[in-house]
């Protein structure tokens, strides 16, 4: 048998304070960073506005562009090149209304504003995408939705299939993970685009899907060894699971990074945030999700001495005895 | 073999055939090349493409468009007959256009989504699409009719940007002022049915027009419009003529029975291309009383709002035969005269999404997905052979099988093949793999225990089912809700991952340990290669 991870015996539960810090200052940064860089860089999708990426024939100079551009009435243009590539550009518009149907295009306007500058200029239209604003809070509001509605179905069901408690330190894993990822997205101002929400979606999915592994696992050997404590329950099944953890971790980031070395342009930013979102999920699953089950239990149980869990566990009488 | 083995082979071997079914079509038309699927008839040709897997917009270019009607210009009750019309309208302009394969649908009250799949002329389509094609026929007013209408007008404006303008006109000296007659060179000229500004002027006017809201300081019989067509103005400069009309319309484009594309429509110019317009019943009545009561005047062609050309009326034209020239090409006089016949859109439509891909970036798209998840399938499989040895194989003979289902149930749905698509694919790989490492991992913690191989992966699966139900079902729940809520690209991710992992439970749980059980019932293994 080859083996990556034999068996272990770590103890997370005794580093779950710095765990819980660590995911705190990582929170905190994503936060601060959202606060400072002034809010997400919303897509096109989101915010409405107008996206157009040309392949030219020739070299143009980033600044004459802009300013041909908003000589044409297309205010706040920003222009940039794809990938060092000075002759492959992408011009920025940020939403000006809905256009008549009746009007030529923006690209068609933009290339014939350009040519009339640059004699012999050729230009192959890759991408031209335009959203206008209704469109954009229309699909605001359903990607929020889309959201919370795909939370609260996964609640549901793990508040089915396990406890309560299982069902909120799933559910705060996750939003762990995604905000997390949204922080670095903040952070490094990369575009929220409809692909990243279901990136985002993804990872909840992936990041409850770890959780879960380990929880049954839980489930398993509490209903085992009845005379175990509950944190070494934990522990012990983390220490089980982790070669699958680990293994899946790999199996799944070999693909997504795949993705986002050769995915090219249009899927760069849905393969980071899966990237992301996969390692820091990984993380909670291992170090985060567990220890808060420990922690609400440890709360509950001081609240309410006799309640489930450890002493009920505790109670229940073996059958040695 | 054992009886229920037997059944589950069975059962293996129907799936497997089915998926070949299904998939079959699709692998035919992708390896064939333009002169093979030339020399297809027409018949298989589009039976193997509505059987075959669709690509994306975003993978093989195209258009994708969502259009709103626009509601201010109907009445109240109007909507839903409008958008029925609109959508006809919609359907023949694009049927005539021969794109392959389009798509026009309603959505909710008032939008049309439309879609152009391959490659096109984009600035073509949009101007057949979205031309509202209103046309009207409107008599040119006579030349002192028009230079009356032109000085209140001047007059109208000059009284509402003076104040503005006041000072500077003062120290200058300047004692009149006229904004719209200045702009017009040599001032009164010669009388074409309209007045000519040269090119440079044109930019002013319109920005005058638009700052003074002209429509309502122009006499209400009457409406100004600028042509289309260049005319020279003989210093060698060009200019566009500002026709003055009546405000009333004389026939409609609903009259028309015929629009076709033709040459030499007018004697001045005689190759250049023109629509040649067959008006009906009741159109060729009326144009006859109209053009035998104007005899000698002009009768302006009024397209969306801007004359097309205004001829001359020489008699009365009894055959109800018109004919509509100016500045086009021949693609744009073809063009028109589809849109012509198609009819015109019952009000204005805003185009407020679209996504146009170009085909240089849809085989990019391609190329990279395919090179990325090809690299990503190749080093999960080295990574889970080396790991699992002869089970590894297993797995990975599981996840090709889970690939074919995958693809098979896609083109059994007649489904289409996005960018994001193929990243749910190769997410699916990635997760595919996560259920045999489950179970494995689990029948190697049961091996260490002391079980027999047999005992292990009994038991092996058994604890990992659970495990492997909830872990999915979890996906499941983000995939079906990106499904119900997402909108196009995302719709594609959402179903390559809900059909991924319908297909990942059935490989792993059963197929893998179908393998298993069939080794182990012929002999008995001292050691698992696991």
């Amino acid at each position: 048998m080859f083996q990556l991870i034999s068996q272990t015996d770590y103890k997370f539960m005794r580093i779950r304070r710095q765990a819980f810090i660590f995911s705190g200052v990582l929170i905190l940064a994503s936060f601060l960073g959202w606060l400072i860089q002034g809010g997400f860089n919303l897509g096109i999708d989101f915010s409405g506005g107008l996206m157009i990426e040309y392949l030219f024939n020739q070299k143009l100079p980033l600044d004459e562009v802009r300013n041909t551009v908003t000589g044409i009435g297309f205010q706040g243009a920003e222009i940039t090149d794809i990938q060092g590539n000075p002759k492959n550009l992408m011009i920025r518009v940020p939403m000006q209304g809905s256009r008549s149907a009746n009007d030529m295009s923006p690209s068609a306007q933009i290339l014939a504003a350009l040519q009339e500058k640059y004699p012999g200029l050729e230009g192959d239209l890759y991408l031209e995408e335009s959203v206008g604003p209704k469109i954009g809070s229309e699909l605001r509001g359903k990607a929020t939705m889309a959201v919370l509605i795909s939370l609260l179905g996964i609640l549901i069901y793990i508040a089915i299939r396990f406890e309560l408690k299982f069902a909120f330190a799933a559910v705060l894993a996750l939003f762990h993970d995604v905000l997390i990822t949204l922080g670095v997205f903040a952070i490094l101002q990369r575009e929220i685009t409809l692909p990243v929400i279901a990136a985002l979606l993804t990872i909840g999915g992936y990041s409850v899907n770890d959780t879960i592994i380990v929880f049954d696992r839980i489930r398993e050997q509490l209903k085992i060894r009845r005379r175990v404590p509950f944190e070494d329950i934990l522990d012990l099944s983390i220490n089980q699971t982790l070669s699958r953890t680990i293994i899946t971790a790999s199996t799944t980031l070999f693909t997504v990074l795949a993705l986002f070395i050769l995915g090219g342009q249009v899927i760069h930013d849905f393969a980071l945030a899966m990237l992301l979102g996969i390692t820091i999920g990984t993380y909670s699953s291992i170090f985060v999700a567990s220890s808060t089950v420990l922690v609400i239990q440890n709360l509950f149980n001081r609240a309410r001495p006799s309640a489930t869990g450890r002493i009920k566990t505790e109670a229940s009488p073996a059958p040695s005895q | 073999m054992a009886r229920g083995l037997r059944w589950k082979f069975l059962i293996l071997i129907i799936l497997f055939l089915g998926a070949i079914y299904l998939i079959y079509p699709s692998l035919r038309l992708y390896s064939m090349d333009a002169g093979q699927l030339a020399a297809l008839s027409e018949e298989t040709r589009a039976s193997l493409k509505e059987k075959s897997l669709r690509l994306g917009l975003d993978l093989q270019g195209g258009m994708h468009l969502i259009l709103e009607l626009d509601r201010s210009q109907l009445k109240e009750g109007e909507v839903d007959d409008a958008m029925d019309r609109a959508m006809e309208i919609l359907s023949n302009r694009i049927d005539q256009f021969g794109v392959s394969e389009p798509i026009i649908q309603q959505q909710g009250d008032d939008r049309i989504v439309v879609q152009l799949p391959g490659l096109l002329d984009k600035e073509r389509a949009v101007q057949l699409i979205g031309q509202t094609a209103l046309l009207e026929f409107k008599l040119v007013k006579t030349e002192a009719e028009a230079i009356q209408v032109l000085e209140r007008v001047d007059r109208s404006v000059a009284r509402i940007l003076r104040p503005a303008v006041a000072d500077s006109l003062d120290t200058l000296g300047v004692k009149s002022f006229n904004p719209i007659l200045d702009l017009i060179p040599r001032y009164p000229q010669t009388f074409i049915g309209g007045v000519l500004i040269p090119d440079d002027s044109v930019d002013d006017l319109q920005r005058i027009f638009k700052e003074v809201n002209i429509d309502s300081l122009v006499p209400r019989d009457a409406m100004l419009s600028l042509g289309t067509e260049e005319f020279n103005l003989g210093d060698g400069s060009t200019g566009q003529i500002l026709y003055v009309l009546n405000k009333r319309t004389e026939l409609t484009g609903a009259v028309v029975k015929n629009a076709r594309m033709d040459v030499g429509l007018n004697q001045n110019a005689p190759n250049a291309p023109g629509v040649e317009l067959t008006l009906d019943r009741d159109g060729t009545r009326i144009f006859r009383r109209v053009s035998g009561a104007n005899v000698g005047k002009q009768l302006a062609i009024v397209l969306d709002g801007k004359v097309r050309s205004a001829p001359v009326f020489r008699e009365r034209i009894p055959n109800g035969v018109a004919s509509i020239t100016g500045s086009f090409t021949d693609e744009q006089a073809r063009d028109l005269a589809i849109i012509l016949r198609a009819g015109a859109l019952p009000a204005e439509v805003h185009i407020i999404e679209e996504r146009t891909v170009g085909p240089s970036l849809g085989r990019d798209s391609i190329r990279q997905g395919v090179q990325a998840g090809l690299l990503g399938g190749l080093l999960v499989v080295l990574f889970i052979i080396i790991y699992y040895r002869v089970s590894g194989i297993l797995a990975v003979m599981a996840l090709c099988l889970n690939l074919l289902f995958l693809f098979a149930v896609l083109a059994g749905l007649r489904g289409t093949l996005t960018l994001p698509g193929i990243a749910g694919i190769v997410l699916t790989i990635g997760m595919a793999v996560d259920a045999n490492v489950l179970v494995f991992e689990r029948i190697r913690e049961e091996l260490r225990t002391g079980k027999t191989v047999s005992q292990a992966v009994r038991s092996g699966y058994a604890r990992a089912l659970t495990t492997i139900l909830d872990a999915n079902l979890t996906t499941l729940i983000s995939a079906v809700v990106l499904f119900n809520f997402g909108t196009g690209p995302i719709k594609g991710f959402a179903i390559t991952l809900m059909i991924g992992i319908i297909a990942n439970v059935y490989t792993a749980v059963f197929v893998t340990r179908l393998f298993f059980d069939v080794v182990l019932s012929r002999r008995r293994l001292e050691n698992l290669s696991i």
